[in-house]
């Protein structure tokens, strides 16, 4: 800044730079000069009248009706799906029991077989016998032959007949354990199944609870009762609801003989409509379409 | 060798403007305008539309009323029993005015037709301010996620 | 056959057990007023009511304690009969049970018809039709109250009872006994003495009162008849006799003798005439109030130093104490039902009443506008204390609700008013 002030006495070059400085104070000192009162008197704006709105969503009607339809949807899947899974379970059930069927056949047959085999060739072996005995004189000297060799085909259609056997018995084996492998690939999934609905049902016990509590909660917050109530007085009421909470009907199923402490129960109940409710159809069927409450005051004091 | 000599002083006046004081200040009158910016624009306050994602809560032992306005532009207040006839704005308001005095927690929504004149909503909340109510809902219907409004 | 019906009880059983009820136990209620709307009564006549039907209901219902009337101007229609009344208003204003009713000439006189329309259940409760003369009306409409009080609380109500009281002027030169509508509507003078009169109370029957005249220069106890104006002098004897009660059956009366300065308790048998010395101790007893078992008495005694509540027995004059709470609790009364001891309690330097609950032993304290409270009478379904209350420079008369919510005053034209006894239920 000394500098700058030395040089206002500089040599006359520097003139225009000095002007424009100055101009551009004087400047600023107005753009202030103007800006500094002009905050002063600033006034509140008025604000317009005006009333707060606060908007509430409803739900969609086109999305609801839809989603509604899509739970129908899925139930009905849900329930095509279990018949397939039945017709599926019941056709491999028919199928093993038919391959059991024709195994059972097979081994009959070859059985039989084996037999008729047995009995052709004690046919043939009398055959041969009685051949023998009408050419003994002929073929004396052949008959020891023919011995020979009815001998060795004996052996041979034993050996067949062994073997038959051995091929009979691997096959039963097979299937053997065959069957107990889908024996255990059945306990395996029925074991899965089993533990999912397990889940479910804590899920909806959890439920249950839960939307009990809140069920109360706001039953006691509208039961007003009279006075001249006794702590140990009991009323106890059946309720039916849709469910949508929506409380179609409270009857008093045993009441405390005082008929206006029902009589603030029934309003109790027809105050709180509607009540909380699960979303889950099912718990909802099993728990909370009717079921039964037990009023008693037991903060009366008057 | 004599030390090199600066090549000194013809002592000729410098033709350049010195820029750098410039700067300065042109650096100082924008901060004042960044600064002084905010307050010129004094705007009259707008409550800017705000959609909300979330729907207000309604707790459960406030006492709400419903107002209807159909796109006819008549209004019912809606209760269990049905409609059974329109009321005028009048009506509306001493319904309002009463049950607010007897039940302090009352609360208002409007459920208005999307057909019906602004002015027609206009009118009516200001009827019900006057009947005390300062705060009133506007009830909406979720937009419908897949789009397209079934008619 | 039998292996049929075998299978069908498995059946059933199985059926039952697959539909076991959830049952939820529900045992915290509000305790608090019940929120009632009285509709002004419907009147087609040209001229005006001689009273104001339906304002006297609204007055005998939120004056009880028992329930929060709605004012008269938040009502957004005045339905005149049951089907006209929209339950969804009612339910928009938080009422829970609505009264309609209208009036309609009957000869010269007047025909009321009330409805009582439950809000929540949308259902009427109650109808009924009342028809009496333009005098009537007053009794009319507290015979309405008491109707509509017994539906929604199960208790009778005590609308159509009445006080007695004694009113005195500044100078104490005039004593009146007075008879009153239990709001204090409707006051009239059934004796007056330029001497003291003391300690009202009522028959059983409530057909006549006793009390205490100083009119012949010595206390001696009268019976007055209500409908005649007949007086019968009961019992004077030497020293001073006072505070005559009726036991619960009407046979007997107990009262305060006093002679050479020792007060105790006596029984008279109003059969026989013959009087009986129930206690005999040096201290003070004095004020017995029967229980209604007709056998125990409650009364105030000295014998432990201050005043304090002792109840005896009067078939083995056995007494047992009652209070312990604070130095000083006196003129005691018991609610019909036998739940409630209602006393003067001295809290501090003042005198309030207070309520004793005689099961938890737990004692409330029901008044704290005034400095001295005196003389508490229980209304006979127990609801309300009746009791004199010192204002300014004078005597009034004032009721509080037996859980301390509801408190108000009487009208009294006249001076001092003192010792009020509430009627029993005609």
């Amino acid at each position: 800044m000394v500098v700058v002030k030395n040089k206002l006495f500089a040599p006359s070059s520097y003139t225009p730079a000095v002007f424009a400085a100055v101009v551009l104070h004087v400047l600023v000192g107005l753009v202030f000069w103007f800006q500094w009162p002009a905050d002063e008197p600033q006034l509140p704006q008025p604000v317009p009248k005006h009333i707060v709105a606060t908007v509430v969503q409803e739900e969609n009607r086109a999305a609801a009706e839809r989603k509604k339809q899509e739970i129908q949807k899925q139930q009905a899947e849900r329930k095509r799906q279990q018949q397939l899974a039945e017709q599926k379970r019941k056709a491999q059930e028919q199928a093993a029991r038919k391959k059991r069927e024709a195994e059972a056949l097979k081994k009959k047959q070859a059985e039989q077989a084996a037999r008729e085999k047995a009995a052709q060739a004690q046919r043939a072996k009398e055959q041969k016998a009685r051949e023998q005995k009408a050419q003994e004189q002929k073929a004396k000297e052949a008959a020891e032959q023919a011995r020979q060799k009815k001998l060795a085909e004996e052996k041979a259609a034993a050996e067949r007949k062994k073997q038959q056997q051995a091929a009979l018995e691997r096959q039963l084996k097979e299937e053997q354990q065959m069957l107990e492998r889908m024996a255990a690939e059945q306990a395996e999934q029925e074991l899965r199944e089993r533990e999912a609905a397990e889940r479910l049902a804590k899920e909806r016990e959890e439920a249950v609870i839960s939307y009990t509590a809140q069920l109360r909660d706001k039953i006691e917050r509208s039961w007003q009762y009279p006075p001249g109530v006794e702590p140990d007085q009991q009323v106890t009421v059946r309720i039916n609801l849709v469910p949508t909470g929506e409380v179609i009907a409270v009857t008093v199923v045993k009441g405390s003989g005082n008929s206006a402490l029902d009589r603030s129960v029934e309003q109790a109940v027809m105050k709180a409509s509607p009540l909380p409710v699960p979303k889950d159809i099912k718990v909802f069927e099993s728990n909370f379409r009717t079921f039964t409450i037990n009023f008693r005051p037991e903060n009366a004091t008057w | 060798m004599e030390p090199m000599q600066y090549p000194v002083a013809k002592r000729r006046p410098m033709a350049e403007i010195n820029v750098v004081p410039y700067i300065d200040v042109m650096l100082v009158l924008l901060i004042i305008f960044m600064v002084t910016a905010p307050m010129l624009v004094q705007s009259v306050p707008v409550d800017l539309p705000q959609v909300q994602s979330a729907p207000t809560e309604i707790e459960p032992d406030d006492n709400t009323l419903i107002v209807s306005v159909t796109s006819a532009g008549e209004y019912f207040i809606e209760r269990e029993e049905g409609n059974t006839k329109s009321m005028s704005l009048a009506q509306v308001q001493d319904y309002i005015s009463k049950v607010k005095a007897q039940v302090e927690s009352t609360r208002v929504m409007v459920r208005g037709d999307e057909q019906v004149p602004y002015g027609r909503v206009v009118a009516l909340l200001g009827g019900l301010q006057s009947a005390g109510m300062q705060n009133v809902g506007l009830i909406t219907e979720a937009p419908d996620p897949d789009g397209g409004r079934e008619k | 056959m039998v292996t049929r019906w075998l299978g069908f009880v498995a059946l059933m059983v199985v059926a039952l057990a697959a539909r076991a009820e959830l049952v939820i136990e529900v045992t915290q209620g509000k305790q608090s007023a019940i929120p009632v709307a009285v509709v002004p009564f419907a009147w087609a006549g040209p001229d005006a009511l001689p009273e104001d039907v339906s304002g006297i209901v609204a007055n005998d219902l939120g004056g009880s304690g028992y329930f929060r009337v709605m004012p008269e101007s938040n009502m957004i229609t005045k339905p005149a009969t049951a089907d006209e009344v929209v339950y969804s208003e009612w339910s928009n204003l938080r009422q829970d049970f609505v009264v309609v009713g209208n009036i309609s000439r009957d000869g010269d006189g007047y025909a009321v018809e009330f409805h009582v329309m439950d809000v929540h259940q949308k259902v009427e409760l109650l109808r009924h039709r009342v028809k009496g003369k333009g005098t009537q009306l007053r009794d009319i409409a507290h015979y309405i109250s008491d109707f509509v009080f017994k539906k929604l609380t199960g208790i009778p109500g005590v609308f159509s009872t009445k006080l007695v009281y004694v009113t005195t002027n500044r100078d104490r030169t005039r004593f009146n006994l007075n008879y009153a509508d239990a709001d204090g509507a409707r006051e009239q003078l059934i004796f007056s003495s330029d001497q003291p009169i003391i300690s009202p109370a009522w028959a059983p029957d409530g057909k006549k009162v006793a009390y205490v005249s100083f009119e012949t220069g010595r206390t001696a106890i009268y019976f007055q008849e209500l409908a005649t104006g007949k007086r019968e002098l009961v019992l004077k004897m030497k020293g001073s006799t006072s505070a005559p009660a009726f036991s619960p059956d009407g046979t007997k009366l107990a009262f305060v003798h006093s002679y050479l300065g020792n007060p105790d308790i006596y029984v008279l048998d109003l059969n026989t005439r013959k009087t009986e010395r129930l206690t005999n101790h040096y201290a003070i007893d004095t004020e017995p109030q029967w229980m209604a078992d007709n056998r125990h008495l409650v009364f105030t005694s000295s014998r432990a130093g201050g005043p304090q509540i002792y109840q005896l027995d009067t078939s083995n004059k056995a007494v047992k104490r009652m209070t312990y709470e604070g130095n000083y609790n006196a003129r005691a009364r018991v609610t019909d039902d036998g739940r409630k001891l209602i006393y003067v309690h001295r809290s501090g330097e003042s005198f309030h009443i207070a309520s004793q609950d005689l099961r938890t032993g737990m004692v409330q304290v029901l008044t704290s506008d005034t400095d001295l409270d005196e003389s508490p009478s229980v209304a006979p379904n127990g609801s309300m204390v009746i009791y004199a209350a010192s204002e300014a420079d004078r005597s009034i008369l004032a009721a509080v609700s037996v859980d301390g919510d509801v408190k108000f005053r009487l009208p009294s034209k006249y001076g001092d008013v003192r010792e009020p006894a509430w009627s029993p239920i005609f």
